[in-house]
Formats: C-alpha cells, structure tokens, sequence
C-alpha cells in the first residue's frame, strides 16, 4: 500500500490546506473499496493492482483539480469582452509609447538621422513590448478575479444592456474601423501636432540648439496643417467610441482630407521649408538642402496618398447615400 | 468523415448533463462512491471513477447532497444522498429530461 500512500501524498499537494484531510479521506476511502473488489478474498491486493487502479484514476493534479470549484482565467462568458478591453489597453500603450519616443526623437538634433530612426523603432519597440506585457498581466488578473467571483455570483455582465436598436448602421463591411488602423492614426496625428508645435513644449535651451529655422513664409501653412491635424485627432478620438464610418463623418474626413492635401501640394511647390540657423557650420550647409528636397518629396508623396482617400471617400459617400435611397 | 477525437468529444458532452440527473436519480437511497458506481454500471451506465467521486463531491458542495461518515466493514466510508433541494432539483430535471427526450425522438425521427 505504499504507492496508494504515494499517490494520496500527491493528490493532497495539488489541494488547498482547508480541504486537502476531507479530499484525500475520502478519494482513499473509494480507491480502497475499488482495491478490494479487485483482490482476492482475505489477501492484501498485490502492488500491480494498486498501480492499475491509480494508473486508471489518472495523473493525481488532474484528480485533484476535479475535486475543486472549476477555474478559469477568463470565463467563456466574459472572452470576447476581455479581449475588447485588451485590445484597448494595449492600443493606450502603444499611444503613450509613441508620444514618449516622439518627444524624444524630436528634441534629438545632434545624432544622425540614421540613429535616431533606428533607436526610435527599438525603443518603441522595446517599450510596447515591456509595457504591453504589463497591461496584459493587469487587465488579465482583472479578468480572473471577474470570472472567478468569491461569492460565485458575477458581477460584470457586459451584454446585459445591449439592444438591438443601438446596433450601428453598418450595411458596407468597410465601414467599420478596425482597432490597428484607429491606433496608428491617432499615433501619427500625435506625432504630427507635436513635430508642428514643438516651440511650445519644447524646453528653450534644446530650441536654441536647432540648426535649423523653419522659413517665414510657411508659417501660416504649418499652423493650418496644425489645425487639420487636431481636427483629425477629435475625429479619430470620437471613432474609438463610434468605430464606424457614417455619411457625415465620411464627409468631414474627405474635407481634413482635402484641404490638408492642398497644404500640403503648397508646401511641396515652396522655395524653401527649412533655413540653416545662425550656429550651423558651413560644411553643414548642403544638410539643409537635402532636408528640403526631403520634405519636398514627402509632402508630395503625403498630398498623393490624402487624394487617394479623398476618392475613396467620395465613392464610399455615394455607395451610403446608395444605401440610404433604396432603403426609403 | 469524422474523426475519432471529435466523436469522443461530442460523446463526452452529450453525456455530461445525462450524468448529472444519474447520480442525483441513483442517489434517492444512500451510497458511497464505489457502491454508487456499481449501481450506476449495473444499470449500463458507465462512468468511469476519476469523473464520479468529483462530481458527487460538487454535487455536495451544491447542497444538493447530503453526506455522512459511518463505519463499515473495518473501514470509514463516506455516504451520500439526496438532500431536500436535491430531490427537488431531481423532479424538475426529470421532468425536463423526459420532454426534451419525447421531443428529440420525434425529430430524429421525423428527419431520419
């Protein structure tokens, strides 16, 4: 009877203190009734048949967790809303992330371009995945705690209100706005309004090391863009909670989308963007004239791709408004 | 063609709730796990011991069971039976259990 000993000793080590003597009292009690059918009258089952009837039961872990209160990290019920909120957390951290590396790589001008772009994806790389990790770990111990009630009854019920009437009116599978797409929209609407408005919170001594100036003429042109870009964010911050395209959020996109492609054909046909500063040496001098053309051609580039939306958009506008006719 | 992990799988499902109204039928008169498991294969269920001692100790746990320690046969065994609850539970399961069963035979007739 040794291993039926062993056996209890480790069915009793996968068990909570409080229940472990009642368990395993009683899991012997079964298994010796079992041995005893299996043996011959008045003999001591043989060690073989100890073995086969444990080897039957199963690994002893696997016994005793059937013995307890079912557990799961997240419950059934609760999958597809923890997902949604991991989703979101998770999107919170690349945002934070991207304004931390942002700030960063903007207030960075004496590495070269090359470095900086190369720390820059690492460190938003590094920092999504230490961060990530831990909103993973919070929102699941939320989840387990939520699926695993201490009373049994559960207190989230997050479809308990839904209604059929507040589905959103979606007919085009397009309308919908994945979560990937909103985040990296809101990261570049971010990146863009902290590049253009970098004298405000920029520290004065880091903006006196500027090599560059940004020429007068486009002043005006960048503040717009500014503007549009904020407008934009709004947009999108209104999406995480509506994440479906309508006629007249179509309409207001196709307008930030066009006149931004506007500025920036402008800013694509201007002279200059960028004027050495006092300070620059003048073997740097060639610098500016590359961070021009640069410029130049990613505006252009920017201008192509805003276009592209604005036609896109124009004939999703037209294929809803399709949609809202034959429905009348 | 269906494989034999997912018929085992569907089996196994199809059975889980069966059992439960099995046990608490079998548990009118008072057992202890391993006579409970005797009647339970003599009537042509078989249910295998790692699945019925835990069942019959959540069963407990549900107040659906009572339970008491007696001394037999040179050995302390655990007995268990239907509590009041329990055997309210028991007659609306079966109840339900017979309906559902009259009208899946009338589909699976129907639709053969």
């Amino acid at each position: 009877m040794k291993l039926l000993d062993r056996y209890m000793s480790a069915v009793a080590h996968y068990l909570p203190e409080n229940r472990r003597d009642e368990i395993t009292r009683e899991l012997r009690s079964n298994i010796l009734d079992q041995l005893e059918h299996l043996a011959e009258p008045d003999q001591e089952p043989s060690e073989a048949q100890v073995a086969e009837v444990l080897n039957s039961l199963g690994h002893p872990q696997k016994v005793a967790y059937q013995f307890l209160p079912h557990q799961q990290l997240v419950s059934e019920a609760l999958f597809p809303f923890y997902k949604q909120v991991l989703g979101y957390a998770l999107l919170l951290v690349f945002l934070v992330e991207l304004i931390k590396l942002s700030v960063a790589f903007i207030s960075n001008s004496y590495v070269p371009m090359a470095s900086i772009l190369l720390g820059y994806t690492f460190g938003l790389f590094t920092g999504f995945i230490n961060h990530g990790l831990l909103a993973f770990a919070i929102v699941t111990g939320i989840f387990y705690v939520l699926s695993n009630p201490p009373g049994g009854k559960s207190v989230l019920q997050p479809y308990r209100c839904w209604r059929a009437e507040q589905l959103p009116p979606i007919v085009h599978d397009w309308q919908r706005i994945g979560t990937c797409d909103l985040a990296g929209e809101i990261g570049l609407n971010i990146l863009v309004v902290l590049m253009l408005f970098h004298q405000i919170w920029m520290p004065e001594e880091q903006l006196q090391n500027i090599d560059v100036t940004i020429a007068a003429d486009i002043v005006p042109w960048l503040y717009l863009l500014g503007a549009l870009t904020i407008a934009s964010l709004f947009l999108n911050v209104w999406n995480i909670r509506y994440g479906y395209w309508t006629g007249s959020k179509l309409i207001v996109n196709l307008f930030l989308n066009g006149v931004s492609a506007i500025v920036f054909i402008i800013l694509s046909r201007e002279a200059e963007l960028f004027l050495p500063g006092e300070k620059l040496k003048q073997d740097m001098l060639g610098l500016v004239d590359v961070l021009n053309t640069s410029f130049k051609i990613g505006f252009l580039i920017a201008a192509l791709y805003l276009l592209y939306e604005v036609g896109r958009d124009i004939y999703r506008v037209t294929l809803l408004g399709g949609a809202l006719r034959s429905s009348k | 063609m269906m494989t034999e992990d997912r018929l085992e799988k569907m089996r196994l499902e199809l059975r889980r709730g069966v059992l439960v109204l099995a046990v608490l039928g079998s548990l009118r008169q008072s057992h202890y796990g391993y006579s409970l498991r005797k009647q339970l294969q003599d009537a042509g269920i078989d249910i295998d011991e790692g699945t019925l001692y835990p069942l019959i100790r959540r069963l407990a746990d549900q107040g659906l069971l009572t339970s008491e320690w007696r001394q037999g046969e040179g050995r302390d065994r655990r007995y268990y039976q239907l509590s009041q609850e329990g055997a309210q539970l028991l007659e609306t399961l079966t109840t339900e259990w017979q309906t559902l069963n009259s009208r899946l035979s009338t589909v699976l007739e129907v639709n053969k």
